[in-house]
């Protein structure tokens, strides 16, 4: 239910107040002709997802259905709705926010078809306030043209959702919020097809780690010493005949390492095996920190400069102003004062009342007065009035 | 226009109240199923027995079955699904016996009689059908529940006794004396398959016993006796042979003042009774002691001297339980019964239908004795040692089989019953089973292809009184038998018009024999069917075929899908495909899903007693049907695994806001 029903109704739940506030509100659903890659992205993830419950449940195969619900909600709010957050936000109804409106609401009212069979109920719901239409269940399945597929993207977004994973895993790992800026995540591939990919995603994967540059390199060796051992459970379960000989080899670096598999030379002769029965592992070297997975390997800069600290402050004080916000009722366009005091990093006063649709002011009789200590003895004396 | 905004977190109980209100005020299932162009997608309900209570199986089957039929409707299709009863059978016997005080089945034919005894399990059937309709509506289950079929109802029995009449014209029916499971309380026997119903099959003790069966022989001047093992002494009363494994190799040990026969692999098994270092006088092979005779262990049938108590050989027998030698009571075992029948053996059956000895074992009957032979035992073994006839005895505990319902341990024993032909259409079982779409396709040539392979012919009666009688009418003279198949053929033999098909009216119905020579009366024969025939029947019967809807049921079956627990390999989906394919040379489905049982987390069963699981109707109304459906439909119990643990721990994470 964490994983899938509250993710789904805060995906509608954005949809509406969003639509509410900008008057988006079709007559018909009509399918997105959006050049926007994060549109095309979604809408590739919605074909994949009801071209795969289609087929099972064609097949009466019924049980991966959830599964591909959940991969498609993971998609909706942690990518797309993550990703297009500001151009709901824009102001007016530029063509792009017209295209990420109809990708989202097309998603959402195909989406909850897919949910009908399974989640009878709340699709019911849902649907009904989505569309106006009498019943999901009387209502057809689920067609999603064939135009949307679009694999390769798919693939793309994959590998790019996999750097970021990792990278938040070291922050998560080693206690550093993401709210903290930082200077250089390094990406190492195996496979180098995946390079040119996370070039042209570098901005994002930047905007999504919070760092200053993403760079590429050739080899894990400057960041990690690369450990190659035998992976007993593979060997045994693929090659159970040639256990011992194949162990001899891997522990004794008779091997290469391929894209497509792992020569190995035994007795004089190479012969190429599955690439799993070596297991490889990365070991930061001083100073640095590493996570790996399926070929990836990333290395996170955590040094946290004067600067860098500053910007996380300044996040850390938006951050706080934006629930209180929130608390006091105001509408997503209002704007309220606020008065500032304290150990305010001043580069980023700016910043902070554009972030949070504030003006600084001094404030007479303020709504809200409360100290936040971002640090240890730091702190900013903030008031809000709406 | 504005859209309808949302509450920061939905209100589940809230939700669900409004969404089950709206289907019911709108009637949208009905709706869904009332599309008169559209194409059927016909699926077929599994009738559980009305005096049973919904539970986290039974809510599991329903939420996949429920997804099944909803993703059909989206698709364009109509799927009618019409709940059903399985009304007939042991199970309400034994409760209204229960609720009667009643333990015999004198008292009901006798006293109670049969009619006022049926019309009990009518009242009990047509009483607690509600419990299933408040589950069935939180489940969020679309079905036709008002409208369902009972195997009672007098159109279902009608297609039911068709399609006896079309098997036993095929010859598929046959009468035959053999063993059979059988319950002694129930009185009645039991059909293979029920022995392997869910948990039948179970750990017992029971006490095992070493006999001593004197030979002619003498050895050294000490006489010579073969040894012999069983866990049921009760069957030595009717021992009539030795059965030997004609390669293994069999000592002669002295054992002082006597000798032993056993097999030569078990004597360090038995050191108590042959000594630590055997002293083995001669050995041989099993085949080289054929022949040889010996003193019946009881005198009760010493008269057959001349046609048993010899040594025989059989290819069961092995080494590794017991000493190699195995006692033959041929009206208690099958193994037993088909030895002594290929040897010429005849059979003695000292046992009543309560499972007590007959006057004939002078020594353990008792005229109003109480006990069944099972719980002679004690008396037999004391019997045996007092009178030097034992040599060892201890426990074991093994899987035995046990009735079903009454859950008391079963005897074998031979009786005359009705059989099904398996044998007769195996190959057609095995070819049709093909054309099925396995879900997970493992079980097509796994648990359900290797079943069919081993299939054996299936004892179709009951010795009991409510469920649908075998319409087979036999002259009391000449023995001519005629099967009736309708309503209306019995009219036409009798001149009687019946509309209530049960025993209390079917078996006042007689007729004239037609034999020019005999001027006999035609009588229903006692028995009545295995309730699994009933269900078998579901397809045509819950459609009153042949008699209605003869054109809708040809042009719609085979049925595109059913959905049940494993328990249904070897259960329903089974006989609906052994009907299916004797009267329509077809299988009855063609996609079958098969999920597995859901396990307590501790890997128990999910039992009230242990208070091991939640309510499943405080979960659905607490924390949402549709959060159940999603977390049930993500377990392994989808397919087969058989454990997936649940408790409301594990299920409050998935809830938790």
């Amino acid at each position: 239910m964490q994983q899938i029903v509250l993710p789904y109704w805060n995906a509608c739940n954005f949809f509406i107040s969003y639509a509410n506030i900008d008057g988006f509100h079709p007559e018909e659903l009509t399918a997105p002709t959006s050049d926007n890659q994060l549109d095309r992205w979604m809408l590739a993830k919605l074909w994949e997802a009801a071209d795969r419950i289609t087929r099972n449940m064609d097949a009466y195969y019924v049980n991966k259905y959830v599964d591909s619900l959940i991969e498609l909600v993971d998609g909706l709010t942690n990518w797309f709705i993550r990703r297009s957050r500001r151009r709901f936000w824009e102001k007016g109804m530029s063509e792009d926010k017209k295209n990420a409106y109809e990708t989202l609401y097309y998603v959402l009212v195909n989406m909850t078809k897919l949910f009908a069979p399974a989640a009878p109920i709340i699709s019911e719901k849902l649907y009904k306030t989505l569309t106006g239409n009498f019943s999901v269940h009387l209502d057809s399945w689920a067609e999603i043209p064939d135009c949307y597929r679009d694999d390769e993207l798919l693939n793309q977004v994959k590998l790019v959702r996999n750097v970021i994973y990792l990278a938040r895993s070291i922050r998560s790992k080693n206690n550093v919020k993401n709210r903290q800026p930082l200077s250089t995540l390094s990406v190492v591939l195996s496979d180098t097809a995946g390079i040119p990919v996370v070039e042209s995603f570098k901005e994002i994967i930047a905007e999504e780690l919070n760092v200053k540059s993403v760079e590429i390199l050739d080899s894990a060796e400057s960041v990690a010493q690369v450990k190659y051992a035998p992976n007993f459970n593979e060997i045994r379960n693929r090659y159970p005949n040639r256990i011992p000989e194949i162990i001899k080899a891997v522990k004794s670096g008779k091997f290469k390492l391929l894209a497509d598999g792992a020569v190995l030379e035994i007795n004089g002769v190479e012969s190429v095996f599955d690439s799993e029965i070596i297991l490889v592992t990365y070991q930061a070297k001083a100073g640095q920190h590493v996570a790996s997975d399926k070929g990836i390997v990333v290395s996170l800069n955590l040094t946290i400069t004067e600067e860098l600290r500053d910007e996380g402050v300044a996040r850390d004080i938006v951050r706080s102003i934006q629930d209180n916000r929130r608390k006091m009722g105001c509408a997503i366009t209002d704007y309220i004062s606020l008065d500032i005091s304290g150990n305010v990093p001043q580069n980023w006063l700016e910043y902070i009342c554009q972030e949070t649709l504030s003006k600084q002011e001094s404030v007479i009789e303020p709504d809200m007065t409360y100290e936040l200590e971002y640090e240890q003895g730091k702190k900013v004396c903030i008031s809000l009035k709406k | 226009m504005k859209y309808e905004e949302l509450a920061g977190k939905p209100n589940i109980p809230e939700i669900q109240k409004e969404v089950l209100r709206f289907w019911k005020d709108e009637a949208v299932f009905e709706k869904s199923v009332n599309k008169p162009e559209a194409e059927e997608v016909v699926f077929y309900d599994g009738p559980p027995f009305p005096t049973g209570k919904p539970h986290h199986g039974t809510i599991l089957v329903s939420f996949i079955k429920d997804m099944i039929a909803r993703y059909w409707t989206m698709k364009g299709y109509k799927v009618p699904r019409v709940w059903g009863w399985d009304c007939h059978g042991l199970p309400i016997e034994n409760q209204v016996e229960k609720n009667l005080g009643i333990d015999d089945k004198n008292v009901i034919e006798k006293e109670l009689g049969i009619d006022k005894f049926n019309d009990r399990c009518f009242e009990l059937v047509s009483g607690n059908n509600e419990a299933w309709k408040d589950y069935v509506e939180q489940m969020a289950r679309w079905v036709d529940y008002d409208g369902a079929y009972k195997t009672m109802n007098p159109e279902f029995m009608e297609s039911v006794m068709w399609a006896f009449k079309q098997c036993y014209d095929k010859g598929l029916i046959y009468r035959d004396y053999r063993v059979t499971p059988y319950c002694t309380h129930c009185e009645t026997s039991l059909s293979i398959s029920d022995t392997r119903e869910s948990d039948s099959t179970r750990p017992r003790q029971d006490r095992w016993i070493i006999a001593k069966f004197k030979t002619e022989e003498v050895i050294n001047g000490k006489p010579v006796f073969f040894l012999a093992w069983t866990t049921t002494p009760w069957t030595l009363p009717s021992n009539l042979c030795l059965a030997v494994g004609s390669d293994l190799d069999y000592a002669f040990v002295d054992v002082g003042e006597q000798i032993y026969i056993a097999c030569e692999t078990v004597l360090p098994k038995y050191e108590k009774i042959f000594g630590k270092e055997p002293v083995i006088v001669k050995t041989c092979k099993g085949s080289n002691l054929v022949g040889i005779t010996y003193e019946p262990l009881f005198p009760y049938f010493a008269e057959l001297k001349d046609k048993a108590f010899r040594v025989v050989t059989a290819d069961y027998v092995g080494a590794d339980e017991g000493v190699g030698i195995v006692h033959t009571a041929p009206a208690f075992g099958e193994d037993d019964y088909w030895t002594c029948k290929n040897n010429n053996i005849p059979l003695v059956n000292p046992v009543d239908e309560k499972g007590r000895f007959t006057q004939e074992v002078t020594d353990f009957y008792e005229p109003d004795g109480e006990k069944n032979v099972i719980e002679m035992n004690p008396v037999i073994i004391r019997f045996l040692y007092e009178n030097g006839k034992a040599v060892a005895d201890g426990t074991i505990e093994h899987n035995y089989p046990h009735c079903w319902r009454c859950k008391r341990p079963l005897i074998y024993k031979a009786m005359d019953a009705w059989y099904f032909n398996i044998g007769k259409i195996k190959d057609r079982l095995i070819e049709l089973n093909e054309e099925i779409n396995w879900v997970p396709e493992t079980i097509k040539h796994g648990r359900f292809g290797k079943w069919l392979e081993n299939a054996r012919d299936w004892n179709i009666s009951r010795n009991r009184y409510w469920a649908t009688p075998i319409p087979i009418w036999e002259c009391d003279t000449c023995g001519d038998r005629t099967v009736l198949g309708s309503i209306d053929e019995i009219e036409k033999a009798s001149g009687v018009r019946l509309n209530n098909l049960h025993r209390q009216y079917m078996d006042k119905v007689t007729f004239k024999c037609s034999c020019p020579d005999c001027n006999g009366t035609k009588v229903r024969v006692p028995e009545v069917l295995d309730c699994w025939f009933e269900s078998g029947s579901v397809p045509f019967a819950q459609k009153h075929y042949p008699f209605d809807n003869k054109e809708w049921f040809e042009s719609h079956f085979p049925s595109d899908f059913i959905v049940e627990y494993t328990g249904q390999i070897r259960c329903w989906f089974y006989y609906l495909h052994v009907l299916s394919v004797a009267l329509f040379d077809k299988p009855c489905f063609s996609n079958c899903v098969v999920h597995g049982t859901i396990l307590a987390k501790d890997g128990k069963k999910l039992s009230k007693s242990s208070k091991n699981y939640t309510d499943p109707m405080d979960l659905m109304k607490t924390y949402g049907t549709d959060a159940f459906r999603l977390y049930l439909y993500q377990t392994n119990a989808m397919l087969l695994s058989v454990t997936c643990s649940l408790t409301t721990t594990a299920y409050r994470t998935l809830c938790s806001r």
